[in-house]
């Protein structure tokens, strides 16, 4: 079955980049531009992992976690944050909030992002 | 009389018969005969073999080729954002690799530029407040102290209210000689973040993150994106037609200055006074030509009705304040146009630089004086340009709805002009009469 990515992320030219990624390789993927639309669109789209930026529109993306995580529905699903903000403290602040990993965007190539989901969901 | 002329003179908006007789003109000065013929002829053919890479034919809307060059110019934007290595419009190090790259593409020359520590001076005369205020500084010197004096005087284009700059500080250029001047290598920079915050006002009014100051050498970017589709490949554009323009404008004060010399050898003291400060006879001084290109001056009058071919040189594009100018419908050429020709070619050489690019940037190249009339949906004839810069910037200026084409029709002068004399011949007729305003074939 083809596995589906919610990419939440606001940033047009990245969050393109990383639909057309996904797309071609295999998965089913849709954007969410804003932390508002994030938890219906989980709802409705039921993903088998999300990318969570943090610094969003309407809502930050730890609210979105911290709502993710508390619903009984959605809390299983794995998010992994991807973002600009690297201080240990927001990184720790992440996973102890529930995120399965944490990526910094400035330290990793996109493909990173790629392998990364591909390895979890292939290996779950 | 033929179609070829009218195809040309409805993309420049001019009458027809004024172009055939503009063409017979400039036979009879240059030799060249059938410009309009052959320039209207490589148009359609480059635009049926741009078409049929798009997988479009002849006859398709002015929709279909627009949205085609759209999506085009945003699967290049994806291939050189991803060739630079960029992840995040937002990380803190993306102006710097843009930056970083464009220098590849187009590594910075020498040029005659404002000396440094004149630039100071100026600073210390006529204090910066806005400047000052921004990074909390009691004095001048505290603050050429601490900052480096190319990102202070760039500041001034983004943080100084404009009517205090014309008006005070660069009244002081009124004193400039030749010996205020230095040769320097050209700098191309990403600005500290520090600026970002200030800066941001200046940015939403320009809609984009560079500026350049031609006296003082500098190009620089704000780091202040908005991450959307078109972003990387409009800066890269910028950046690279800045380049070009700065060494454009460090010739023209090479040749001032050597005029101001050769003034002052054939001169006494007291007359090289008069003539470097006061100008004489109808020619500027050192000071005024400079003044007068900072400002961009585009002569205001109407030339006198004569027998010989005269093109005004319209060193700006003025249908960006008024795209119904009188200049713009007279025969003219425009350095701008060459310098954004320059940097195309250069963008369209990056496929060197990075090899995922192949095949994707050269479509663009030779096609910033291409263009053409389709049909919309209701058959009314709407331009559509083919040149690189219109299609980026309209992409990323795509949900307010505006349509970019001036770049294209200037391209299309030069064109007009370049294919009786030459590039090079054309663009110095260019440097020679750029204060004048106008030339003779």
């Amino acid at each position: 079955m083809v596995k589906k990515i919610l990419i939440v992320e606001d940033e047009e030219i990245l969050a393109k980049i990383l639909l057309d990624k996904f797309q071609s390789s295999g998965f089913e993927a849709k954007i969410a531009k804003d932390g508002e639309v994030a938890i219906p669109m989980t709802r409705e789209f039921l993903p088998d992992m999300i990318i969570l930026d943090l610094i969003l529109p309407k809502k930050h993306g730890f609210e979105v976690l911290e709502e993710l995580k508390t619903n009984a529905e959605l809390k299983t699903i794995p998010v992994l944050i991807l973002s600009n903000l690297g201080r240990e403290e927001e990184i720790r602040k992440g996973m102890a909030l529930g995120a399965m990993d944490y990526l910094v965007k400035a330290q990793n190539p996109i493909k990173a992002v790629l392998e990364k989901v591909k390895t979890y969901l292939n290996n779950k | 009389m033929n179609n070829h002329h009218e195809k040309i003179a409805k993309v420049l908006r001019i009458d027809k018969q004024r172009l055939i007789n503009l063409q017979s003109e400039m036979s009879r000065v240059t030799g060249k005969t059938n410009v309009c013929k052959n320039v209207a002829e490589e148009n359609e053919e480059l635009i049926r073999n741009r078409l049929d890479f798009l997988g479009l034919g002849r006859n398709v809307t002015a929709m279909e080729v627009y949205d085609a060059l759209i999506s085009k110019i945003e699967a290049d934007d994806i291939k050189i954002f991803e060739g630079i290595g960029l992840f995040s419009l937002r990380n803190p190090d993306t102006a710097e690799k843009i930056v970083d790259f464009v220098k590849k593409l187009h590594p910075p020359k020498s040029g005659l530029f404002l000396k440094l520590e004149k630039a100071e001076e100026f600073l210390r005369n006529e204090p910066p407040k806005q400047i000052l205020k921004a990074l909390n500084y009691q004095s001048v010197d505290e603050l050429l102290k601490n900052e480096d004096i190319l990102e202070v005087y760039s500041a001034l284009r983004f943080l100084e209210d404009s009517e205090w700059l014309n008006k005070v500080f660069f009244k002081q250029y009124e004193m400039l000689t030749p010996n205020d001047f230095e040769e320097r290598t050209i700098q191309l920079r990403a600005l500290h973040p520090k600026w970002a915050k200030a800066a941001e006002r200046f940015v939403a009014k320009k809609y984009h993150n560079v500026s350049h100051l031609k006296e003082l050498g500098v190009i620089f970017v704000i780091p202040v994106f908005l991450g959307i589709s078109g972003e990387t490949l409009r800066l890269v554009s910028l950046l690279t037609h800045y380049m070009n323009e700065v060494e454009y404008y460090s010739d023209l004060f090479r040749m001032y200055s050597a005029q101001a010399e050769k003034r002052h050898h054939l001169f006494s003291l007291k007359h090289m006074f008069h003539f470097m400060h006061k100008g004489k006879g109808g020619s500027l001084s050192f000071a005024e030509s400079v003044i007068s290109l900072l400002r961009g001056d585009v002569i205001s009058h109407r030339l006198p009705e004569s027998n010989k071919v005269k093109f005004l040189v319209i060193q700006r594009y003025l249908a960006k304040e008024d795209e119904n100018d009188w200049r713009l419908f007279e025969p003219h050429v425009n350095p701008e146009a060459v310098h954004w020709r320059r940097a195309e070619e250069e963008i369209v050489g990056a496929e060197k630089l990075l090899p995922g690019l192949k095949d994707g940037l050269g479509f663009w190249k030779d096609l910033d004086w291409v263009g053409d009339y389709f049909k919309d949906e209701v058959g009314h004839e709407v331009l559509v340009s083919f040149n690189l810069v219109d299609t980026v910037m309209a992409l990323v200026k795509e949900k307010e709805l505006i349509k970019y084409l001036y770049h294209h029709q200037e391209a299309l002068w030069n064109r007009l002009v370049s294919n009786c004399v030459g590039e090079e011949k054309m663009v110095l007729l260019m440097k020679e009469n750029m204060l004048k305003g106008w030339f003779e074939l």
